[in-house]
């Protein structure tokens, strides 16, 4: 059965792309917080401090997306190993991408408060 | 002759799942998907915790000290494991995916958990203070 035709290569290529991206954010994401001289502040005003930098807004909000589609993406993976039906594939496939959408656009106001304190 | 089946057709009763009869492909496999489902967890948790500043930074400030807990370093120091692994374990993959390596999959899969062991007694070093004090 396929479902996506063309689409579900570019979905696994985007998967593929996320993983490396992923990879990287994430190894600067927790050297920063515990590998760069010890463990850094976790108070709002060190994270406001730290996202002035421009370098690491980028890097959070990359690590926010790259992370939703790479394990919405996995999710799916694994629930279509239980699934069968065209009808029930896309609904697992319509209802993950409402979940990382609106999981981005939550995530993403939770940093604005930081980002202007 | 060999026939494709789908997941529903095979029973699992039918299944051999003792551990020691699953081989190193399918462990990769199985410690994939079970460190890619704790990660999937935790993000959701992590979007959470950091979204308390919308209650203010108090609240979040307030939040952050409930997570120094050693109990909680713990588990970020398990989730430095589990991403070493996912993480190695894809670029893994992705070698595959290149057509490399393919044969040593079995090497390549030690290989991985040889550098997440080196990088968790790295990790565990750094966290030993915040949990054990």
């Amino acid at each position: 059965m396929n479902v996506n035709g063309a689409r579900g290569v570019w979905g696994w290529l985007l998967q593929r792309v996320t993983a490396v991206g992923l990879i990287v954010v994430t190894g600067i994401h927790v050297c920063v917080l515990h590998f760069a001289g010890g463990h850094a502040e976790l108070t709002a005003a060190a994270v406001s401090a730290r996202l002035d930098r421009l370098a690491y807004m980028l890097v959070v909000y990359s690590l926010l997306a790259f992370a939703l589609y790479h394990g919405l993406y996995g999710l799916r993976s694994v629930i279509l190993d239980y699934t069968t039906g065209e009808r029930a594939v896309r609904a697992v496939t319509a209802g993950l991408w409402a979940v990382g959408l609106l999981a981005f656009l939550y995530g993403a106001l939770a940093l604005v408060p930081f980002i202007k304190g | 002759m060999y026939r494709l089946v789908t997941t529903r057709e095979v029973r699992y009763s039918d299944l051999d799942l003792w551990p020691g009869r699953i081989r190193i492909g399918m462990w990769a496999w199985l410690l994939h998907r079970v460190t890619g489902l704790a990660m999937v967890l935790y993000l959701f948790m992590h979007i959470g915790v950091i979204s308390s500043v919308l209650w203010g930074t108090r609240s979040f400030d307030a939040v952050m000290a409930t997570l120094k807990a050693p109990v909680f370093a713990a588990g970020e120091l398990l989730l430095i494991a589990a991403g070493l692994y996912h993480g190695l374990n894809g670029v893994r993959m992705i070698l595959f995916d290149l057509g490399i390596g393919v044969r040593s999959q079995k090497a390549l899969f030690w290989g991985a958990v040889t550098l997440a062991a080196v990088g968790f007694a790295w990790a565990a070093k750094v966290f030993w203070p915040l949990i054990f004090g």
